[in-house]
């Protein structure tokens, strides 16, 4: 971090390097008679005994390299592997001093073809060379020159031994380089090119850095290998020149030719998605262009896999892997063909610990007499679960006259968990005892002891399905709906009464008069015959809650659900999975947990999960090894949620991921693969009733924060904006593309939609913005275009020029009360504010503001718009003429961002916390914190907070997704 | 009054029936200490005698931790949550006892057989290990009561709920209540002590009860941290421990909160020594030792496990088994760490001298930072050879001091090694990862996370089965 830009690096490098020219007078016919051959202290061969998928077996010293899985072998007799100057990469350690390594007298030696010269390169490196730190030694490249460089203990510094002439590009060459402790020597097959006596003393090596074949790799600076390479030794003895020709001699002329085309064999497939369909087994789903096999290798050592394979030629490829250990890490790769050296996807990995599934029922025999109640009641439970659809979750029995049979009918049938209460104590016992005998007591069927229907000792919305248990035959219903009402799940959750034929009717006035104890207009009654006279009671969605369906809430990014019920103090509703394990890192700045339609969803690393948001139930969960996004401060989310779709984005292609079930029903592509010749990924995504507003970025601009990243610094590592080249808007249930405006380069984290209108921000190029790798970089230029664009026409309504230059850490737009509002901090952290009128763009006033805190996001916050108030900077302003409203906001603490309701704001103090507006107060729930973005939504009427704080070094009691209720909403009658 | 008589009287009659010089194992490592440590000398070859088997494995209370600190770069992040990976057993006379979270039931099995004598619903999940205390067993579950059974019938002597109401939502996929008794139940001079609660903001409670009738004697709101793992119990004082945080202290007298113990980094295993406390195991295996008595920190020890008999210590990481003379170290790190204190008080006097260019005294420093770094090299080197001896040992999750032989449990293993050579001397499979050991009565109990209980007795013919 503290290391001097790299050209500065560069002249530093060019200063200390010594150019030393020595003429060869050695020719190879004047060598000596060979010794008997050194043991090479380290030896990495290509050859069929040692070059495998990912791991290149050390032929000495026992320290093997990690390579790809697609790295590309070519050759007959002697093999070569293809390094393609990108993907192909060979780390022998990362640990570079826990490695064993020449102390003084060395020699290392490399077969190598260089296609193409590059600044540095190296055949191997254990090197640093950082400004004034210059450590280790390296034999390599400079452009188009062999190089020996050593760092002695004396001197400290690297002295880099070259060799003209150039090399020629496309030749095999044997490069040696040896030290004594005293003289360098440089042999360029088997002629010795260079010599120098400036450094002496034992080898100085770093106390950190890698030891890499086929890269100049230290801690700042990482050059790839465009060539092949065959071998390369290291001695820790200094070979003569006779061991080095007779090295040389053994193997000139009979190396592989250059490739046609230097690339690795990488297999490229889509949509690789890893999903559990039973306790140990895994189904395996992916996408080719083109039919093929399908052929998979996995297994929990990934240097020893099993192939599993499927003759038949496809596109769409599936595939179980069986008998899976639980709690592992499985690795595995897609191959074309059987073929040795076939095609290869990378290395991927799923993890059996995050299988969700409930445990597979006992098979064992139903402790109740297969006689008429038996079969009454299992006939009803197929008809109700056929009625309602209602499969996950919670489900409430209200009696246990029936010993349990209607919950073992329940249990056998779905993936329910049953609760069966009763103010009896003796037929408790006797329902429990059933149950165990049914071997289904505990973890699915579990019976508990209530004083009355009236006052039940549950939380608010649990239950998916509600059954009136021993109303089926007594035709006796509980005292009060409206306590059910209290327990039963929003948004689809339902009520099954009525009586079997044989009991006792119901009559309609009694029910009207029943459901009428539950609130007005907030569920509905529906009858059902069959069998019997049954009612199914479903409940509608909270009154008054509201949703969380971007990044930043609604497609306003204005950080606000509008959801009016969150407000007060909050309780505990549950809590659950998914944990710490699954999930990315907390620093990365990671895509925001979203909410629709009574379902939570949420992405970890290479992880999505459908959550009963009202009782943690996992409704599915799938992984993902190649779908992931960080670094939401200059860029927007991976993903987008409405009460059908979950949309989620994996480079070109957008899945509709079915809500309830996790199955991805359709599969859209960006509608221009390509801009310039450079492939696109599917960048920023918006939805708008049946619309998907979206861009196409470049491949590779997204964020993964595989690093551990922070996102925290300035430098266009971390502040670089994802650009986009082009927006689009298609039909999210067809994929018609209804419009495309490629007219300049849009910043992702821009793409605001309020109204009928899309507001961004974007630049020519030509004017001075400097986009690289899909991001935009640097300084952005005083003139930028601020665009509205009608959603349905992608007609440009309004445009207007305006400065951005200052926002140097990230530059957002929120939309709120007839507003846009851009805010971005510069390189001192203050922060700006320009607000403009959405009908014409018109500038309503601007604002300069010191940060308050300029650390931990301090100087990142995203804004956050109620109303007509602009929240930001632990201040409140007016968002329609800027006046300040208040000065004095709460501490946030920690690197969290804040997320609202209508009547409060979710944010990170210490621990969770959530502050009442009304009140003024904020609560704060000790013991769990979030992680360093947005984690905490208030939604559906609770407070949803997913496990964000992944890896944190804190011994924060507790890490647990969790959701919490308004207290007022908590209370039972009883209560 | 005349059922406490009874149950003491049968309880009596029990332990009679019991091999002369067997010992017990009333609760999750022998005592309220969980020192883990029991003078019950095994034979030397033992043998399978039963199994039970869960029809699922252990419903853990929380999913495993981190695979990394991604911003650190730390990997391999310890698991701080370790109190309910197994169904952790207490044995007493011919009794085995068990609670399940799977099944929320309490077990009575004969140890002998393995055969079902009697069990008893809750309406939770049982996480810890019951507690047997003369004639009683204690048992808290996730329904945010503790239970008082009698422990010959499995009847119900007294409940009671330390949490203010009673309030379930799912937790973790169970419906549980808002104040599950985590802590298990420590038993000490006629007081039941266990802790209600997970979540700070919604108050955690530490309570004593009277152990004959469950009535409440004091009860200390937690508003900061929550009780999880097994509280520990020394004559004055009672230790929670608190999930992935520090453990607090509290009176045992009265309940009044002491203070929270320094320096380590959180986590559920822990045990006494008199009141000195170790714990972990932290964020990547390490056990931290507080002062006696006191909050301050004293040293960390690499490893996951340790055993503490005398002034012998056994340390447990994931490779190795080793065998400490703590006295000797203890004493060496005191007095290395005054070395180190005298050392650097020389460092800022010699700084001084030097800004004030008096060359006799900074020679004299100078002299005198020689010496002292000397005395640390020496105690460092002596420190070192305080390690008698150390072992491979790939059984890394559970370790036990049963007379002269330590057992370790490991991935699908059970190992017992000499404690005063090393030498392993017994192995054997089992069915899953060992996390719970138990040794009393001539049998060994091994608890794995697949819920299999193994119990291991004499391989001589007249052992009945």
């Amino acid at each position: 971090m503290n290391n001097p830009p790299p050209d500065s690096l560069e002249m530093n490098k060019a200063i200390h390097m010594k150019y030393i020219i020595t003429i060869a007078t050695i020719t190879l016919l004047a060598a000596p008679l060979l010794a008997a051959d050194a043991e090479p202290m380290h030896h990495w061969v290509v050859d069929d005994a040692h070059f495998g998928r990912q791991k290149w077996t050390a032929a000495a010293g026992g320290q093997h390299a990690k390579t790809n899985t697609f790295a590309k072998v070519i050759g007959e007799d002697l093999l070569a592997v293809v390094f393609d100057g990108g993907e192909t990469v060979a780390e022998v350690t990362d640990n570079l001093p826990g490695m064993k390594l020449p102390v003084r007298e060395m020699t290392c030696e490399a077969w190598v073809m260089v296609n193409e010269p590059s600044p540095w390169g190296g055949f191997i490196s254990a090197i640093q060379d950082n400004g004034d730190y210059e450590r280790g030694f390296i034999l390599g490249y400079q452009n188009d020159m062999f190089l020996f460089g050593i760092a002695g203990a004396d001197k400290q510094s690297l002295t880099y031994l070259s060799a003209p002439p150039a090399f020629k590009k496309g030749e095999w060459h044997h490069v040696a380089g040896t030290y004594d402790g005293k003289v360098m020597k440089l042999y360029v097959d088997g002629v010795e090119v260079a010599k120098d006596e400036t450094q002496s003393g034992d080898i100085a090596y770093s106390p950190t850095g890698y030891v890499q074949v086929g890269a100049y790799r230290d801690d700042n600076e990482y050059y790839k290998l465009n060539g092949l390479l065959h071998e390369v030794a290291v001695y820790d003895s200094v070979l003569s020149i006779g061991d080095i020709r007779k090295h040389v001699l053994a193997k000139r002329g009979k190396l592989p030719a250059l490739p046609e085309k230097i690339e690795p064999v990488r297999l490229n497939v889509a949509g690789t998605i890893v999903e559990f369909v039973g306790e140990d087994t895994a189904q395996i789903t992916w996408t080719t262009d083109s039919p093929m096999p399908t052929i998979l290798e996995y297994g929990d050592d990934p240097n020893n896999l099993t192939r599993i394979a499927k003759g038949q030629k496809v596109k769409e490829h599936i595939i179980d892997i069986p008998a899976l250990k639980n709690e592992r890490e499985y690795w595995f790769r897609i191959l074309e063909s059987t073929a040795p050296r076939s095609k290869s996807t990378d290395l991927m990995m799923f993890d059996t610990s995050f299988n969700y599934n409930r445990p597979t029922r006992p098979q064992s025999a139903s402790p109740f007499a297969d006689d008429a109640q038996t079969k009454q009641i299992n006939a009803i439970a197929t008809m109700l679960l056929q009625k309602s659809k209602v499969d996950q979750g919670y489900c409430l029995l209200i009696g246990a006259a029936d010993e349990g049979r209607m919950a073992e009918a329940i249990v056998r049938n779905t993936q329910l968990q049953v609760i069966m209460i009763d103010t009896d104590a003796a037929r408790v016992q006797a329902a429990r005892k059933k149950l165990d005998e049914a071997q289904i007591y505990g973890t699915f069927a579990s019976v508990m002891h209530v004083d009355s229907y009236d006052s039940l000792p549950f939380g608010p919305y649990l239950f998916n399905m509600i059954v009136l248990n021993d109303t089926l035959r007594s035709g006796v219903l509980p005292s009060t709906a409206g306590e059910l009402h209290r327990v039963l799940r929003p948004s689809g959750g339902v009520v099954f009464f009525g009586t079997a034929e044989g009991g006792k009717p119901l009559v309609e006035e009694e029910i009207e008069q029943w459901t009428s104890t539950t609130p007005a207009g907030e569920g509905a009654t529906q009858e059902i015959r069959d069998g019997g006279q049954f009612w199914l009671y479903t409940r509608a969605a909270l009154p008054g809650s509201g949703e969380w369906t971007h990044q930043y809430g609604l497609a306003n990014n204005a950080s606000c659900s509008e959801d009016e019920r969150i407000k007060g103090e909050l309780t505990v509703a549950w809590w659950g999975k998914p944990g710490p394990r699954p999930m990315a890192d907390r620093g990365n700045r990671n895509p925001a947990p979203l909410y629709a339609g009574g379902r939570l969803f949420v992405q970890g690393n290479r992880n999505f999960w459908g959550i009963d948001a009202y009782n943690g139930t996992i409704l599915w969960s799938f992984q993902t090894p190649n779908i992931r996004r960080s670094n939401m401060a200059r860029d927007l989310s991976n993903m987008v949620a409405t009460k059908d779709y979950l949309y989620i984005v994996e480079g070109p292609r957008c899945y509709a991921v079915n809500a309830q079930t996790g199955e991805r029903d359709k599969v859209f592509s960006v509608p221009q693969l390509t801009v310039d010749g450079k492939p696109m990924d599917w960048g920023y995504l918006g939805v708008v009733g049946d619309q998907l507003v979206a861009t196409g970025n470049d491949r590779g601009a997204n964020y993964l924060g595989d690093q551990g990243e922070w996102f925290e610094d300035m430098g266009d590592g971390d502040v670089g904006k994802v650009a986009s080249r082009y927006a689009f808007s298609m039909d999210r249930y067809t994929g018609k593309v209804q419009w495309l405006d490629d007219k300049g380069v849009k910043a992702n984290a821009t793409m605001t939609i309020a109204g009928d209108q899309l507001f961004f921000v974007e630049a020519e190029e030509s004017a001075g913005a400097r986009v690289d790798n899909g991001r935009f970089v640097g300084k952005l230029p005083d003139k930028l275009t601020l665009r509205a664009v009608d959603l349905s026409s992608g007609e440009t309504k309004w445009k207007k020029e305006v400065d951005f230059s200052a926002y140097r850490f990230m530059l957002y737009l929120s939309a709120g009360d007839g507003k846009l509002v851009a805010v971005g901090s510069d390189e001192n952290k203050n922060y700006h504010t320009q607000v403009f009128d959405q009908r014409d763009g018109e500038a309503c006033w601007d604002q300069v503001d010191k940060d308050k805190k300029g650390h931990h996001s301090g100087h990142l916050q995203h804004p956050v718009i109620i109303g007509n108030q602009l929240i930001m900077n632990r201040m409140i302003r007016n968002v329609h003429d800027g006046a300040l409203i208040r000065d004095n906001l709460l501490e946030r603490r920690g690197c969290g961002g804040m997320a609202a309701g209508a009547n409060g704001v979710a944010y990170r103090a210490h621990f969770h916390g959530f502050w009442d507006l009304e009140s003024d107060t904020r609560s704060e729930f000790l013991g769990i914190r979030g992680g360093c973005w947005l984690g905490q939504i208030p939604a559906g009427g609770m407070l949803l907070a997913p496990e964000t704080s992944a890896g944190c070094s804190c011994t924060h009691s507790i890490q647990t997704s969790i959701g919490y209720v308004p207290k007022a909403d908590a209370k039972g009658t009883g209560q | 009054m005349r059922l406490t008589t009874i149950t003491t009287f049968i309880a009596a009659a029990m332990l009679a029936l019991s091999p002369a010089i067997a010992e017990d194992w009333p609760t999750y490592a022998r005592d309220s200490a969980r020192s883990a440590v029991t003078p019950e000398k095994l034979p030397a070859e033992l043998e399978q005698r039963w199994v039970y088997q869960s029809p699922q494995p252990p419903h853990q209370a929380w999913p495993g931790p981190a695979k990394w600190d991604g911003y650190n770069k730390v990997y391999n992040l310890a698991d701080r949550m370790v109190f309910d990976k197994v169904f952790q057993v207490a044995v007493a006379g011919d009794r085995v006892f068990f609670g399940s979270s799977v099944d929320d039931k309490i077990y009575c099995k004969n140890a002998k057989t393995g055969e079902t004598i009697w069990q008893f619903f809750t309406e939770g999940p049982v996480r810890l290990s019951p507690t047997f205390n003369d004639g009683k067993l204690y048992v808290g579950s996730d329904d945010g009561f503790v239970y008082c059974l009698n422990a010959q019938s499995g009847e119900l002597i007294w409940k009671h709920r330390i949490g203010p109401r009673d309030h379930r939502v799912p937790g973790n996929g169970r419906m549980i209540s808002l104040w599950p008794i985590r802590t298990a139940v420590v038993v000490m001079d006629g007081h039941a002590y266990a802790c209600a609660g997970v979540f700070p903001s919604e108050i955690v409670f530490l309570a004593a009860m009277d152990a004959r009738t469950g009535e409440e004697k004091w009860k200390t709101e937690m508003k900061d941290l929550p009780a999880q793992g097994y509280m520990l119990g020394s004559p004055s004082r009672l230790y929670v421990t608190t999930g992935r945080e520090r453990p607090i202290v509290f009176n045992r007298a009265d309940g009044k909160r002491l203070f929270q113990v320094q320096g380590g980094g959180g986590g559920t295993y822990a045990l006494l020594v008199g009141d000195s406390l170790l714990y972990g195991p932290g964020k990547t295996g390490e056990m931290a030792l507080s002062g006696d008595g006191r909050a301050d920190h004293i040293a960390s020890f690499a490893g996951n496990h340790m055993i503490v008999n005398g002034g012998i210590s056994y340390l447990h990481d994931d490779d190795t088994l080793r065998r400490l003379d703590r006295d000797r170290y203890l004493a060496l790190l005191a007095e290395r760490n005054t070395a180190n204190a005298e050392r650097g008080r020389a460092a800022k006097e010699l700084e001084k001298a030097a800004k004030a260019q008096d060359t006799d005294r900074v020679t004299e420093l100078r002299k005198q930072l020689t010496e002292l770094s000397d005395v640390v090299d020496e105690k460092s080197k002596a420190m070192q050879a305080c390690y008698t001896w150390a072992v491979d040992c790939p059984q890394r999750t559970a370790l036990i001091l049963a007379g002269e032989t330590i057992y370790a449990g490991g991935d699908g293993e059970v190992a017992a090694y000499h404690a005063e050579t090393g030498e392993k001397t017994w192995q054997a499979e089992v069915n899953g990862r060992v996390f719970g050991i138990a040794a009393a009565n001539g049998k060994l109990f091994v608890s794995t996370d697949k819920g299999a209980i193994h119990c291991f007795g004499a391989n001589d013919a007249s052992a009945s089965r």
